[in-house]
């Protein structure tokens, strides 16, 4: 009886998640979602900055910052806090991306307080140092080469961004240039840190199997003395429209040609991205969408074939993405995908297809809530994008109340071939 | 302090449900058979409206004849396109229209089809899940477009540099057998499957029947049961598994480049032969690992050779496991002209764990990170389920999640030191790069006979240009 009422439940809106929303007094505010399904606990710290934080000439600080504070504290040393979390049998790791960097754990549920203790420690007084600085910076230049420089998909992206933003602040690689990182100095670190890393512009996500007075008690006791200090102002230089399309072909040495190509969207905040996120659905969800069916299945065209949201804060982006079977061409590959564009331009999307996309995002959602971290994700995404966790409860309804009138309204508002920025990957020519 | 509690309905049901507060109230692993002895592993679990139903038999690239490699993975991609007189397309919508998704995978000692959605959806589920598992088409057609598709994955994953290296590291040291090629074979023998050797495959590996049916959701036993029975009754009894043949490592020349001009980065893997997953040191083993590669921050390799020397974004080593027992690998990015310090520190690391063992503080660590972690492995349904299925697979025991802790605890410093001793030895290690010869031979030349091959079609071309 109980999991029938909960069932029914789950599927109507809105999303079925028990949080409670605090804020200290120095400014830091505190999630805490209670789910009892595994004694585990997900602790995620989102802070609102990001690559396009910094300024040209700097590229790259916010995700080499990242990597900083895991090189020690006033308490600990180079490494030791994720030595420490790993003695606990946690998981961690953090990430950056164009609006937001975070540092998350993954722990039984009764080594909360330590975890919380830790992040703390680094939160409140990281140790910074040349030597630290020297050593990271080269493993990031690593990370460069490998997810980049040597890697033709990173290649691709790299030249797309920098195509499609011109003005700005998403106009540089998350991962920063090679030439930035190298003069990237200490005190450039400090200050960022200084910045950006203070109770304001931090929000702690505590989900799994909690109590919220006690989870939000022990936040009290390990954040409680963070001095508060002014909110950042975050700059962002708004992406003028396109007036027509860019394009931009890479040679590489691969055998597959690669293609990337996007319009310019709203942010992800937009009352229009449920409508876009339903066409990415119609244009790529799965093998009966109809990218993977045309180009893939029956053409033969296309290794793969997809098209999407790439959510930004500011404005974000429908891709177009694929890779051509050996002996086509790319250019062929992307006159296809524009072809199955118009069709929804001009033709709009079938009820069967709408139905089919309701489906697959009502799976995803569910599936969205099978672990701590992903609940905590669904809301740090909701509080980077709109200011505000509540509107993840409610993202499914927005979804499921798309009608195929939308989906067309907004291929034909956004998508317009004549303003596609294009970027094509090629195998270099044989000497 | 502000503070906004927004405690919704569902949730406040489910606190009416007895001690929530206990994973073990929301979840339970239940055993049993279908009338024909199939076993059933059932994962029960309410938490959410989803079920992932999983058959798995138990033969798999292991049995393919040398002329046939790559085709159970043929297989595989071809049972995914249209059963029970449907199209590919109408299978595919009739699955995604409810948003169910259906798989079908091939192992080197197995086969696997899997289903996943929402719990409403069950019975449609496995109406498709038996339709692919009894009557797929096996169209002669849709045969030779899962082989372009797979053609054309091969040239794909060739911009990979880890997929050039782990498949030459394969060939280099298990040659002949089998285990020297990925599952999905090589373009060459994929060319040459005949429509009689898959339907002959079929017959063998899926007309055997499953070795064990996993059952993972919200769903209790005496709902599942008939359900199972209705979908999967057909077969006369569960398959046994083919006893494993043992894996020899073959001899040959110590270092191979995989030859890419333009790459700034080279990517090293170390490798020698591993062991079973069978093999009862396995725990002491994976304490052992975690403390040389397999520990992220708390390893001595990324403490080394990351975190102190600079030299790369990661670097871990593993024991692949398996039935037959896979490779023992290091593997590593770093720039070129740093690819000899890499592989002399990361020797220097493997080398000091074999003669000095582990301290108590490792061996600390790395127990408290597979005991504190394994909760985590276990988060959901289908974690808890797959695992128990490869406990079944490996014939460690219905009890593998109470006994694996325990069997951890039992580590000590001496069984990691003899582990080490029989396990681990550099001068058995093959030495694969990928990167540009011309920086790379004169850093490698005194590691042992050097070979090197083109990264576009695997021919020989000379190591020192």
């Amino acid at each position: 009886m109980l999991h029938l009422t909960l069932m029914t439940q789950l599927l109507a809106a809105p999303l079925p998640l028990d949080v409670q929303d605090h804020q200290l007094d120095n400014g830091l505010q505190v999630l805490t979602v209670r789910r009892m399904s595994a004694p585990t606990v997900s602790v995620q710290l989102w802070v609102r900055t990001g690559s396009r934080d910094e300024r040209p000439g700097i590229t790259g600080i916010a995700h080499l910052f990242e990597h900083m504070m895991f090189k020690g504290s006033k308490k600990l040393g180079p490494e030791e806090h994720a030595r420490k979390v790993q003695g606990l049998g946690g998981q961690l790791n953090a990430y950056t991306s164009n609006d937001m960097t975070v540092y998350f754990e993954n722990v039984a549920a009764q080594h909360l307080e330590a975890i919380l203790e830790l992040e703390a420690d680094r939160f409140q007084s990281l140790a910074l140092s040349n030597t630290m600085l020297a050593s990271e910076r080269e493993v990031v230049k690593e990370e460069r080469r490998m997810r980049t420089d040597d890697n033709p998909v990173g290649k691709l992206v790299e030249a797309f961004i920098t195509t499609a933003y011109q003005t700005s602040n998403y106009r540089w690689p998350v991962i920063g240039y090679m030439e930035d990182l190298n003069k990237i100095t200490l005190d450039d670190c400090s200050a960022f840190y200084k910045a950006h890393y203070n109770p304001k512009n931090v929000t702690i996500i505590l989900v799994g199997a909690l109590e919220h007075a006690d989870a939000l008690a022990k936040v009290k006791t390990h954040f409680g003395a963070w001095p508060a200090q002014k909110r950042p102002a975050r700059s962002y230089t708004p992406e003028p429209a396109p007036k027509e399309a860019r394009r931009k072909t890479l040679s590489f040495a691969t055998q597959t040609p690669l293609l990337l190509g996007g319009w310019q969207i709203p942010g992800a905040s937009d009352e229009d991205i449920p409508a876009l996120q339903v066409l990415g659905q119609v244009l790529s969800g799965g093998m009966s969408s109809r990218l993977y069916r045309g180009l893939v299945y029956e053409k033969e065209m296309a290794n793969y074939a997809a098209g999407d949201v790439w959510e930004f804060a500011g404005k974000g982006q429908f891709y177009l993405w694929a890779s051509a079977r050996p002996g086509v061409k790319i250019e062929a590959v992307e006159a296809a995908m524009i072809e199955a564009v118009e069709g929804v331009r001009e033709g709009g999307v079938t009820g069967e297809e709408l139905d089919r996309a309701r489906a697959q995002v009502e799976r995803q959602a569910v599936y969205s809530l099978k672990r701590a971290s992903g609940i905590a994700g669904l809301l740090g995404r909701s509080l980077i994008y709109y200011g505000d966790w509540r509107p993840a409860l409610h993202y499914l309804d927005k979804l499921k109340a798309v009608e195929a009138a939308d989906v067309q309204r907004v291929a034909r508002r956004y998508l317009d071939p004549k303003l596609i920025t294009s970027v094509h990957l090629l195998p270099e020519a044989k000497p | 302090m502000r503070t906004l509690s927004l405690l919704l309905f569902a949730l406040a049901a489910c606190a009416s449900a007895p001690k929530e507060s206990s994973s073990t109230s929301v979840r339970s692993d239940e055993f049993y058979a279908l009338a024909n002895g199939v076993p059933v592993i059932h994962v029960r679990d309410h938490s959410l409206p989803t079920v992932k139903v999983v058959l798995e038999f138990p033969r798999g690239a292991n049995t393919e004849a040398p002329d046939e490699e790559g085709a159970v993975a043929l297989l595989a991609s071809l049972m995914e396109r249209g059963a029970g007189g449907k199209s590919a397309l109408e299978m595919a919508a009739a699955a995604e229209n409810l948003g169910l998704e259906i798989g079908v995978s091939a192992g080197r000692e197995n086969l696997t089809i899997s289903g996943s959605g929402l719990k409403r959806h069950l019975p449609r589920l496995l109406e498709l899940m038996n339709l692919v598992a009894s009557s797929p088409n096996l169209s002669a057609d849709e045969l030779e477009r899962v082989r372009r598709q797979q053609l054309a994955r091969f040239v794909q994953e060739r911009s990979q540099p880890s997929s050039l290296g782990s498949n030459v590291m394969l060939k280099k040291l298990y040659g002949a057998d089998r285990q020297g090629r990925p599952v999905a074979g090589t373009a060459a023998s994929v060319k040459g499957v005949s429509k009689g050797v898959v339907d002959r495959l079929f017959a063998q590996i899926v007309g055997a029947g499953p070795a064990v049916i996993g059952l993972f959701g919200d769903l209790d036993i005496a709902e599942a049961k008939p359900m199972l029975q209705k979908a999967f009754g057909q077969w006369k009894a569960p398959a046994t598994p083919q006893p494993s043949m043992p894996l020899n490592v073959e001899d040959g020349p110590r270092v191979h480049v995989v030859h890419k001009a333009g790459l700034s980065q080279a990517t090293v893997i170390l490798a020698h032969g591993g062991l079973q997953r069978t093999d009862p040191r396995w725990e002491t083993v994976q304490v052992m690992n975690f403390i040389l590669g397999g520990g992220g921050f708390s390893s001595r390799l990324m403490k080394l050779v990351r975190s102190e020397k600079g030299l790369t974004y990661g670097i871990r080593s593993r024991f692949a496991g398996g039935a037959r027992g896979g490779p023992f690998t290091i593997s590593a990015a770093t720039r070129n002209e740093k690819v000899r310090e890499l592989i002399d520190l990361s020797m220097q690391v493997v080398d000091d764990l074999r003669q000095n063992g582990v301290s108590e503080e490792d061996l600390n660590q790395a127990k408290n990170y597979l005991l504190g972690s394994f909760p985590l492995r276990l988060e959901t349904p289908e974690g808890e389920g797959s695992y128990l299925m490869m406990a079944r697979r490996y014939g460690l025991g219905d009890d593998y999640l109470a006994a694996y802790p325990e069997r951890v605890k039992a580590v000590t410093r001496t069984a990691v030191s003899m582990a080490a001793s029989e396990l681990l030895d550099t001068s058995r290690l093959r030495i694969i790069v990928v990167g540009p010869r011309e920086a790379l031979y004169d850093q490698l030349k005194d590691l042992g006979d050097v070979t090197a091959s083109d990264w576009q079609d695997d021919s020989a071309i000379p190591p020192n240009p």
